[in-house]
């Protein structure tokens, strides 16, 4: 028994000190951005840039069309994507939220960027389910949701390098381009409106 | 001599925790109104207050929330133990959990760094600011909630009470499942489920098998030890609306844990609101017509059935454009086939497609006049079963467009005439026989390996997926073994497993009680052959 019982603290050490060290990087970052943005109390992101080669694949909106990615964001207009789903309880309703709020506070400015959520449950979350959550928060028509097959889903998160397995294990991850062929700016981890906002200015400035 | 008097002082000491505990529920359940637990219920579930305002809750980063997108359901769940979603950890909110310090490196609050025990105080104050009893912050998910202090004080009041009492129909001999069997239901089939159930709950009984090779366990290491599952099978009778009665009746002499597997056909509702009333899990039925838009709890399908090839046609008719006029052709007595038409019919009304039904009563026989009614230019909808799909064989004007239930076919044989086969297109809620050929192996060979032979596929299939899921619910759930937290633990895992029977995948979600939800529109390669060929892709219509 004594063997088990070694094994078992050792897994809550583990445990406890991967707890430790996200909570710490998730700090490290928050503190960062408090120095650039002074955004109080705001959740922690890690920003990165990422090259992503996306594989034609062929999505359907929330309005049943159907549509062929990439071509589909590659109109010119600045992306700003995420992966969602709706019957998600705690991660993707704050990161719809954020996308939300996001659009509010760019007010007419939101015409000229192209906003992106794609299922990761695309089996339930059928076109009308998508529009329906769509109205929940208020999405504007800029602001676009797809589903399709599992099959197309899938390849598309793993592009994005945003692949964690069944959609229980999804984490919050948000991703922008400033135009076609440009790299991708990725933020892992829940970003505010106001950084959503900071980050997006900062990315098409530089365009 | 010592150890025993130790053993006994411990077990008097846990007679001592045991019997305090009781106190303190039985106090506080004196003072700790209904109305007050009521109020409570209303704040977790809904977000709703007594007073009729809006649950208001902020998180960091300007993230209002309110409603019942605000209620702690959404994320501690209705049994309030909580789970995890991608790398966030969500701590379970029971009194049992709550009240009670919790050491470093234990539970999650504060990143498992330890925490004393909440009093009511402490709680009102991580409820409205975010701060734990050890001064530290709670996670950012965690809203900071605007709440009167009457508010809080029904909020702990309902979680005092939540999932705080043991399993029930837990007894000395081990933990009670049932199943259900509908009236009419052949012998054979309803043996073919029993039998399934039975050698999967023995094989669970059994414990893990012998150990060989690397599955051998360290020399100090031991399996868990899991109750026995005893099952029941319960036959209703007569009418449909005497069905409550009786399950009610069953329930009260022998209480079960879960109802799992069960066969039924056009009918299910009672069982469905017995479940959904009495709290009581209902593991995935093989039934032909679930309950239409089930919005419950505790029913969990595998899937819609009929309704999905309903859903299925209506797509296709809607995307042909061609359809003048439908015709639905089905028993009068069907419960199964009344129920495709009814979902057909919705589905077309919709789209503004014509539709007319032909009803065959009982005993009346099907030959070519029963179509005398139907026109060159209509699509024929056949909602019928095997054996009247062999009659269509003295009809010999086939209309132009005929879609048929693979459900109500009862296997992937469909009898028709090759005239009419020519011309069918077949909804099939199932994996194509040919793709799942490989899934299924190990299926038949556990049913050999068992003694059953293979006599009603799809109903042997639903039955060996519903006792696996239960098994591997009843696996992540052993340490709180509450209904709600089962049917929370198949919602998170439903779809990690590998055991898929007939469908392509299974997945259910918080919210999400069909587990399969696409299906295919089928023809036959040849008139004369049994293969079954996809029109098109798989689609969740």
């Amino acid at each position: 028994m004594k063997f088990v019982r070694t094994l078992v603290q050792l897994g809550s050490a583990w445990a406890a000190l991967a707890l430790a060290s996200s909570t710490l990087a998730a700090h490290a970052a928050q503190e960062h951005e408090h120095h650039h943005h002074h955004a109080e109390q705001a959740p922690g992101y890690a920003r990165q840039a990422g090259n992503y080669r996306l594989p034609p694949t062929m999505l359907v909106r929330s309005d049943g069309a159907k549509t062929s990615f990439p071509d589909e964001i590659d109109d010119g207009k600045p992306v700003v994507l995420n992966f969602i789903y709706t019957t998600c309880t705690a991660i993707c309703p704050i990161l719809s939220q954020s996308f939300s709020e996001f659009q509010r506070r760019l007010g007419a400015e939101r015409e000229n960027v192209r906003m992106v959520s794609i299922s990761i449950d695309p089996e339930e979350d059928t076109p009308k389910r998508l529009a329906d959550y769509a109205k929940r928060f208020d999405a504007g028509r800029q602001w676009h949701f797809y589903t399709g097959s599992v099959q197309a889903s899938v390849s598309l998160q793993k592009a994005f390098q945003a692949y964690f397995g069944d959609k229980m294990h999804h984490r919050p991850v948000t991703f922008m381009r400033a135009a076609p062929g440009q790299a991708w700016v990725r933020l892992d981890g829940f970003a505010s409106p106001d950084q959503l906002l900071a980050e997006y200015r900062k990315l098409v400035a530089r365009r | 001599m010592f150890a025993v008097t130790r053993a006994a002082l411990a077990a008097t000491g846990l007679a001592l925790m045991l019997g305090s505990a009781a106190h303190a529920n039985a106090a506080t359940s004196e003072s700790a109104g209904t109305d007050e637990v009521a109020q409570g219920r209303a704040l977790f579930l809904e977000g709703k207050r007594a007073s009729g305002a809006s649950l208001v809750a902020h998180r960091a980063g300007g993230l209002g929330v309110a409603g019942a997108q605000a209620a702690c359901v959404n994320c501690h769940r209705r049994s309030g133990l909580g789970g995890a979603e991608g790398r966030s950890y969500i701590p379970p909110i029971t009194a049992e959990s709550l009240f009670e310090a919790k050491a470093p490196g234990t539970g999650a609050s504060a990143s498992g760094r330890g925490r004393p025990a909440y009093s009511d105080k402490s709680l009102a104050r991580a409820i409205r600011s975010g701060i734990d009893p050890s001064g530290r912050r709670l996670d950012f998910l965690m809203p900071r909630y605007e709440l009167q202090d009457a508010e809080v004080k029904s909020l702990v009041a309902y979680l005092r009470q939540l999932s705080d009492q043991p399993a029930p129909a837990r007894e000395a001999g081990g933990l009670n499942f049932a199943t259900v069997v509908a009236p009419g239901m052949q012998p054979e089939r309803s043996k073919a489920m029993t039998e399934v159930l039975q050698a999967c709950f023995n094989e669970h009984n059994a414990g893990a098998p012998p150990e060989h090779g690397r599955k051998r366990l360290g020399p100090n290491m031991s399996l868990r030890e899991q109750p026995k599952w005893n099952l029941h099978i319960w036959e209703l009778e007569g009418k449909p609306e005497t069905w409550d009665g009786q399950l009610s009746a069953h329930a009260q002499r022998q209480p079960v844990f879960a109802l799992v597997g069960g066969l039924g056909a056009g009918q299910w509702a009672p069982v469905h609101e017995f479940c959904e009333r009495s709290a009581l899990p209902c593991l995935f039925p093989h039934v032909e017509a679930p309950v239409a838009g089930a919005t419950g709890f505790y029913p969990l399908y595998l899937s819609r059935g009929v309704l999905l090839e309903a859903d299925i046609i209506g797509q296709d008719l809607a995307r042909g454009g061609a359809a003048k006029r439908v015709i639905q052709v089905l028993r009068a007595d069907d419960e199964g086939a009344r129920a495709g038409a009814d979902a057909l019919r919705r589905s077309l009304a919709e789209r503004s497609i014509e539709e007319q039904e032909l009803r065959i009563e009982a005993a009346a026989p099907l030959d070519a006049r029963t179509f005398d009614r139907a026109q060159a230019g209509d699509t024929v909808v056949l909602w019928l079963r095997a054996d009247d799909l062999k009659r269509l064989d003295g009809v010999h004007r086939v209309p132009s467009q005929v879609y048929a239930s693979a459900t109500l076919a009862e296997t992937d044989a469909v009898p028709l005439p090759p005239a009419w086969k020519a011309r069918t297109l077949i909804a099939f809620p199932f994996e194509l026989p040919q793709d799942r050929a490989a899934r299924m192996a190990p299926l038949h060979a556990w049913l050999q390996a068992h003694g059953i032979p293979l006599t009603a596929e799809r109903i042997q299939a639903d039955a060996y997926v519903a006792c696996s899921a239960l098994a591997a619910g009843m696996n992540q759930a052993a340490d709180h073994l509450h209904r709600d937290y089962l049917v929370e633990r198949l919602e998170a895992i439903m779809e990690r497993g590998t055991v898929t029977g007939l469908y392509p995948r299974l997945a259910i979600g918080a919210g999400q009680r069909f587990a399969s939800k696409t299906g295919y529109l089928v023809r036959f390669e040849q008139p004369q052959s049994g293969r079954l060929l996809p029109v098109g892709e798989r689609v969740a219509p």
